[in-house]
């Protein structure tokens, strides 16, 4: 059973890790910056979620996993308040782009 | 060399590349935005050393360094929003 | 006196969810579970909740911050759902390069501000959709792979998130 567990884990912190490496390889990929932002900065918050998910199956139900849960909903919480104020801060310097309806 | 170690060496050649686009980014928000995903591979990889270390502690700096990306983020985003005056 | 007392205990009554959460972050962050800590961590929730209401808030706190942790979870969980649809959605964008981005005003249902704004941080959590400005209940939204002229612009608001809260809204509804 503790096999099983480890490699489950194992494999869903394999395709976080892909997300990210996606997530990464977007930015560098993209001349634009709201594509940028928009397809990167959040694959890579899909990444961070599987990778966290993978380390909570992996170590079993815990305190330690509690912390793990409580890094998690910090980060789901902040990082989206962090994105739109990037984002709004670029929209309202003037950064346009062609189309808007 | 387990998977753990593994993992935390893939995310620190990732978090360089982050920092890459902080550099050479031509806007200011790209530089932003390169911050930004530097932080949460920070977050990635101390969760990732206290697995590896079988500490706890880690876990704890991981929530702090949450904490302090986001304040930098929210604070660097104000500071160009208003041109300056915070 | 009696009155005073009367309306702590109301005011306790009503932010029961809250004051849970707060006691269970206190007791994982101890990492040790024993009847000491768990009353410390009680008192000091009781106290933190009855502080913010009292001196820091201008209205009630159970009218700004109505949370049941039943929707909570099944929010959460719903939430993670389309996220992982939306990642993998967007992942052919990524490797062809190619992108088609606009801005597209959008209009919700819902008017409470609380849920307003927790739908808004939905829609920039999802991948291919980021929130610029939200003006009472309108959202400017920033959305690869727009709805086409001719159809609902509503179509890039998540919208099984928005019945959960739709649902949630008309049960607060007397009480807000």
């Amino acid at each position: 059973m503790a096999v099983v567990q480890e490699w489950v884990g194992n494999i869903v912190v394999l395709i976080g890790l892909l997300f990210m490496t996606l997530g990464v390889f977007g930015i560098f990929r993209f001349k634009d910056y709201f594509s940028r932002i928009l397809i990167t900065g959040k694959v890579d918050t899909v990444g961070f979620i599987t990778i966290m998910i993978g380390l909570i199956i992996r170590h079993g139900f815990d305190f330690f996993t509690g912390k793990i849960i409580l890094v998690l909903a910090l980060y789901i919480i902040t990082n989206p308040i962090a994105t739109h104020a990037i984002t709004r801060s670029a929209h309202l310097s003037g950064y346009r782009i062609k189309k808007e309806r | 060399m387990n998977f753990d170690s593994f993992a935390l060496i893939i995310v620190a050649g990732l978090s360089v590349f982050g920092l890459v686009r902080v550099l050479q980014g031509p806007t200011v928000w790209d530089r932003m935005l390169g911050f930004a995903i530097f932080s949460s591979k920070v977050i990635v990889a101390a969760v990732l050393i206290g697995m590896v270390i079988d500490r706890t502690f880690m876990i704890d700096v991981a929530l702090i360094y949450g904490v302090l990306g986001f304040i930098g983020t929210i604070m660097i985003a104000r500071f160009v929003e208003r041109r300056g005056d915070v | 006196m009696k009155t005073y007392m009367n309306a702590l205990w109301e005011d306790i009554v009503d932010n029961k969810e809250v004051i849970l959460i707060l006691s269970v972050v206190w007791l994982i962050l101890f990492e040790e579970f024993s009847v000491g800590i768990a009353l410390t961590g009680i008192f000091i929730a009781v106290l933190v909740v009855i502080f913010t209401d009292r001196f820091l808030l201008k209205g009630n706190y159970e009218h700004s911050y109505m949370i049941e942790i039943g929707t909570l979870i099944r929010y959460g969980l719903r939430l993670i759902i389309e996220i992982f649809i939306a990642g993998i959605a967007v992942i052919p964008n990524i490797l062809t390069g190619k992108s088609d981005v606009e801005i597209i005003n959008c209009e919700t249902k819902l008017t409470d501000e609380l849920l307003i704004d927790i739908l808004a941080n939905s829609i920039t959590l999802t991948p291919g959709t980021v929130t610029v400005e939200k003006k009472g209940s309108k959202l400017k939204v920033l959305a690869l792979n727009p709805p086409g002229i001719d159809e609902d612009p509503r179509g890039v608001i998540p919208l099984r998130l928005e019945d959960i809260l739709l649902k949630y809204e008309n049960k607060i509804e007397g009480k807000a």
